[in-house]
């Protein structure tokens, strides 16, 4: 598998320390606090670029004076020439990106005052390849849900960063920021991913490549929505496949010693998670729904536990069948 | 005014009156005061709008006054007791000290995030209200922030059924909270009959009387003691007892219709808090004071979910006793067992 190649920056100098990039799909209600967070902590056009870049979305020829407006002609804007999903974008945003640092900042989430000067610290140095800090999930009215687990006590290169990453995934996009030449090194995101899994994969090819660095503080957010893509996805099935995917490519990036325990693991996990949507299916009486993620449970692992739950749900569902077809329910 | 509550006087004529009064008690809590003054000194809107004063209830192990000094001199006020007079009559000493108009009791432990003041000065600027109070994060030891308290609505305004919500369960803790002056003036100090729980009384005495206003964002730090199960007063269960007095104090500021039902959720809520103190001590392999929660729990509430979950800590901690018990006496007939430490 190559990845996307990422060219290096040339014929810049002076480059801004960073690229603070914001991709979008047409106008999303919360670009203002997107870019208010931002331009908050503006330390000017010499150190930060800041660009909005749009997937493609439907000719709205407001949205670049929009852009404009809220970015008190700070912000640039840029509109890819067609569709080519959140990933492509992505891509994109690491390509237009002329800054050392990269901050994909998508336009649903924000950072708190004091995100850049933090996370400035790690790359004073030449060793961090990406740092990240804690998020707060947010929901779509702005109110605090809850916040990320501490991982580390103190501020610093995150010990077992690789396996720790692999196993739990702990991270939000808007809370990392990566070396313009790490992307360079490991390419640009896996557009194999259409929905998710895209951003897990990356985290682990970078820990495998460089040390990186964690801030136990809170200093973004992140917005969660309860009809989020990503969730629609996983609950028709789909984005299953892309998380097996995502664990069965990054496998290749763990050392020998971690590619049975933790990967092996992650799909056991994978697998009970998709058995307890497959009983919430059952209760609310989606028979073909419970069976499709019995089905895709036992793709993910086939282990004994696995293989013995997903066949009393579907002793179950078969039950529920015959009552019905009895017209007792 | 009762004999259990401190008479709160106007303040005289004269004397200037800022906006803010933030009024800082300590007790040995030197290091923490730092975070502390600092999160105040950031949005510090200059003397003429706030008074900051910190209140040292006569520390032993360390010189808050030296903080104080090195980071607001000048600038902070300082105050130290004569003699140690405990958290109660200090708020007291505090609440008569402020000469602003609204009162904020911060903690030398707690903290406040950038722009607390702003939101929680323009909540009183808009409405006529006798009391704010923002969501808190809890932080530990180190400062990070561990969780957040619950949302009690959606959006930032005057809350509907604030008596019922704050009375029911203990939701508010100080630093989240800012009061009128006048409130003070009118409802007098804090309960000095209550040894860990007078904040609680004194919120739902001020939310029977003046509308309350709630603000989403978390804006206040409360920080969580590690260590405190092995406070006295948590050993003994006083902690219970001590709710439970505080439950009978409010019911005299509750109108009288909602008296049994306020008090029978407030109960269930003391009792569930023991079982789940129980289930702490439990864990940490001490089924005496785990059994003395227990049992406050069921002399607070007898629901059927209070007392299933006493029978089942119980039988666990009585288990526990027993084993440890005989464990002991193995152990004292002089044999080297594992356990002997």
């Amino acid at each position: 598998m190559t990845y996307p190649r990422i060219a290096p920056v040339e014929g810049i100098e002076p480059r801004p320390l960073w690229s603070v990039m914001i991709p979008t799909y047409g106008r999303s209600p919360y670009l203002e606090e997107t870019l208010e967070g931002v331009l908050r902590q503006d330390p000017g056009p010499q150190s930060m670029q800041i660009e909005v870049v749009d997937d493609g979305s439907p000719l709205d020829a407001d949205l670049a004076a929009r852009v404009h407006k809220l970015g008190r002609g700070r912000v640039a804007f840029y509109r890819r020439e067609r569709n080519g999903g959140h990933v492509r974008n992505f891509n994109t945003c690491i390509a237009r990106a002329r800054g050392q640092v990269i901050h994909i900042l998508h336009s649903d989430d924000k950072v708190l005052d004091g995100f850049y000067a933090r996370m400035a610290v790690p790359f004073e140095t030449d060793v961090v390849g990406m740092a990240f800090c804690r998020h707060i999930f947010i929901d779509p009215g702005g109110v605090w849900q809850g916040l990320a687990a501490v991982l580390q006590s103190d501020p610093g290169v995150l010990t077992s960063a690789l396996e720790l990453i692999a196993r739990t995934q702990p991270i939000q996009t808007p809370a990392v920021v990566v070396r313009r030449n790490t992307y360079e090194a490991v390419g640009g995101f896996d557009p194999r991913f259409r929905h998710l899994g895209e951003d897990w994969q990356m985290w682990v090819r970078i820990a495998a490549h460089a040390p990186v660095w964690y801030d136990p503080t809170p200093l973004c957010m992140y917005r969660t929505h309860s009809d989020s893509l990503s969730r629609r996805v996983l609950q028709a099935g789909g984005g299953l496949e892309e998380l097996r995917l995502a664990v069965r490519s990054y496998r290749a990036f763990l050392p020998d010693s971690l590619q049975r325990s933790v990967a092996d693991d992650v799909m056991r996990h994978v697998a009970t998670w998709t058995l307890s949507m497959a009983q919430d299916r059952l209760r609310c009486g989606d028979l073909a729904g419970a069976l499709l993620m019995a089905r895709e449970a036992l793709r993910s692992s086939a282990t004994q536990e696995v293989l013995w739950r997903a066949a009393v749900l579907t002793l179950h569902a078969g039950r529920r069948y015959l009552m019905r077809q009895e017209g007792r329910e | 005014m009762t004999q259990h509550r401190a008479d709160i006087p106007a303040v005289a004529d004269g004397i200037a009156r800022p906006l803010w009064s933030v009024m800082i008690p300590t007790f040995n809590c030197s290091e923490t005061l730092r975070h502390t003054l600092k999160s105040v000194l950031g949005q510090d809107p200059g003397h003429e709008i706030m008074q900051i004063e910190v209140v040292d209830d006569h520390s032993t192990r360390d010189d808050p006054a030296a903080a104080v000094a090195q980071l607001g001199a000048g600038r902070v006020g300082f105050f130290r007791q004569e003699r140690n007079v405990g958290h109660t009559r200090n708020f007291e000493t505090c609440l008569r000290r402020a000469h602003g108009r609204l009162v904020h009791l911060l903690h030398g432990d707690d903290a406040v995030r950038p722009g607390f003041y702003e939101k929680m000065g323009a909540a009183f600027a808009l409405r006529q209200i006798g009391a704010a109070f923002c969501r808190q994060i809890y932080m530990d030891q180190d400062g990070h922030w561990q969780g957040l308290s619950s949302v009690e609505r959606s959006s930032s305004g005057v809350l509907a059924d604030a008596l019922e919500r704050i009375a029911s369960a203990p939701r508010i803790q100080t630093p989240s909270m800012v009061v009128r002056r006048e409130v003070y003036e009118q409802l007098g100090g804090f309960d000095r009959r209550l040894s860990w729980t007078e904040d609680w009384e004194m919120w739902v005495r001020i939310s029977a009387r003046y509308p309350i206003w709630y603000e989403v964002e978390p804006l206040a730090l409360y920080r969580i003691h590690q260590g405190s199960s092995t406070a006295r007063h948590l050993l003994d269960a006083e902690n219970v007892r001590d709710a439970r007095r505080c439950v009978e104090i409010q019911q005299e500021s509750i109108p009288p219709e909602m008296r049994d039902r306020l008090k029978r959720m407030a109960l269930d809520w003391i009792a569930e808090n023991a079982t789940l103190a129980g289930r702490a001590f439990l864990r940490d392999g001490r089924p005496e004071p785990a059994l003395r929660q227990l049992r406050e729990a069921l002399r607070s509430s007898t629901s059927l979910r209070v007392r299933l979950r006493v029978a089942r800590t119980g039988t666990r901690a009585l288990a526990a006793m027993v084993a440890g018990r005989g464990r002991r006496r193995f152990a004292d007939g002089g044999a080297a067992g594992p356990d002997v430490a």
